[in-house]
């Protein structure tokens, strides 16, 4: 009698096995349904039609005594890994206002936006960096990059001011742009300021009963320079699309502005 | 003992199942649209000021002139110094105005490579000296900086010079 329960038993124990295993292999497979929906659809014209509206793309803007020009952009073209992009150089036009030479002290025209140059909506943030070079290329730490006086108009930008160094800036345009639109000018006016030419070191010789004194400026030959990365994401999930993208957490209003979270 | 190993299984088995499950959604989450562009720019900072003075005794006179050699325009001023038993009459034929520290500024902003006008210091030597004397020429440069409007101005507190000491007048020893 005990023979046939314990069979039973056995039995019972197979039939539980096949049937999660059956369980594991239909979640396994359904799993996989999205992907092949997405496959599915990929041929279709719908599906087509909605790639094209997933293009991001961003273009660097710069306004400068002699006219807005688009600096640098990278969009999406819709299809693999391919990108439109085109690499300009900041400043280029900066002296056209006095003739070619950099006069320090002078406020020269420097207004930098972004536009939204994809197809989709999206969030944007601009790192600006301000450091000295010498002559050979090497960076020229003694003198502080607040000598390089780009004039941040706060036309709506959030500055991030814990990511912020002194060679750093961090800014967030808080809304949602629109494709198409631009911000506002994160600046408006660049300045390289005079003190630069105060450092001085003097050396007196006596020849032939003649003392000359020449003076040397420290600083003669340094390169003053001025970056700009800008940074764009998707609006859709936008908080954790941030986080993955930018490292930072910000808070999503109901109007999609954004704020830094603290 | 079989029991349990059916336990274990099925335990192993859902796991694995709900491990997939888990990771199936990963690729969506991670694929965020986004995108990005660079650019840079500067430029170098000329602080090459260099000038020169020329000083031509002829009857007493030094005809003072100063050279912008240097790689920028700058700003120019003179002083001379002497003894009080000498007088000295300063004229030019322009360009030139007396300052209330006793420098004489040169108006217009020097460019490279260009000369100013004449200053003329005519020196006038007391009948009765006879020892040697020196006429002492300061000359000093200082860039052209820029207010925010652009106009030019001189800051001669950050004032660069150089510096010459003329010995006797053109080495010229006076005797009576």
């Amino acid at each position: 009698m005990r023979r046939p329960d314990h069979k039973k038993s056995t039995s019972r124990g197979k039939k539980t096995t096949v049937l999660l295993l059956g369980a594991a292999a239909v979640l396994l497979a359904m799993s996989t349904v999205g992907s092949a929906r997405a496959a599915l659809t990929y041929y279709s014209e719908n599906y087509t039609a909605e790639m094209a509206m997933y293009d991001i793309g961003v273009t660097l803007v710069e306004t400068s005594a002699s006219g807005t020009k688009d600096i640098s952009s990278r969009d999406y073209t819709g299809s693999g890994d391919v990108w439109k992009e085109t690499q300009g150089v900041l400043l280029e036009n900066m002296l056209d206002e006095t003739d070619g030479k950099l006069r320090l002290g002078r406020n020269y025209k420097e207004e930098l936006s972004v536009r939204n140059s994809g197809n989709i909506d999206e969030y944007v943030r601009v790192r600006i960096y301000r450091y000295w070079t010498k002559e050979d290329g090497a960076r020229e730490q003694s003198l502080a990059p607040d000598l390089i006086d780009l004039n941040l108009t706060q036309n709506g930008w959030i500055l991030d001011e814990n990511a912020s160094t002194e060679e750093r800036t961090v800014l967030y345009w808080p809304s949602i742009l629109p494709v198409g639109e631009s911000t506002a000018a994160l600046s408006d006016t660049l300045k390289i300021d005079s003190s630069v030419a105060s450092k001085v070191t003097t050396e007196t010789t006596v020849e032939n009963g003649v003392t000359k004194t020449v003076t040397t400026f420290n600083y003669d030959g340094v390169k003053f320079n001025l970056e700009a990365e800008v940074d764009a994401v998707q609006t859709h999930n936008a908080r954790d699309a941030i986080k993955s993208a930018w490292g930072v957490d910000v808070n999503v209003g109901d109007d999609g502005a954004i704020s830094l979270a603290q | 003992m079989k029991k349990r190993q059916i336990k274990k299984r099925t335990v192993c088995l859902a796991a694995a199942a709900f491990a997939l499950l888990g990771t199936a959604g990963l690729g969506q989450a991670m694929g965020y649209f986004t995108t990005y562009v660079t650019a840079a720019g500067g430029y170098p900072v000329e602080l090459g000021y260099e000038t020169e003075i020329e000083e031509d005794v002829t009857d007493m006179t030094k005809h003072i002139v100063i050279s912008n050699t240097g790689e920028t325009d700058c700003y120019v001023r003179v002083k001379v110094f002497s003894g009080s038993q000498f007088e000295i009459d300063f004229s030019s034929a322009g360009g030139w105005s007396l300052g209330e520290d006793g420098y004489w500024y040169y108006q217009e902003i020097l460019p490279v490579g260009e000369d100013t006008s004449e200053l003329l210091a005519a020196i006038t030597v007391p009948e009765d000296y006879k020892d040697t004397f020196n006429i002492v020429v300061v000359q000093e440069c200082t860039p052209v900086l820029y207010d925010q409007a652009g106009q030019p101005y001189a800051d001669w507190e950050r004032a660069a010079d150089t510096t010459t000491d003329i010995g006797t007048a053109d080495g010229e020893e006076l005797t009576q």
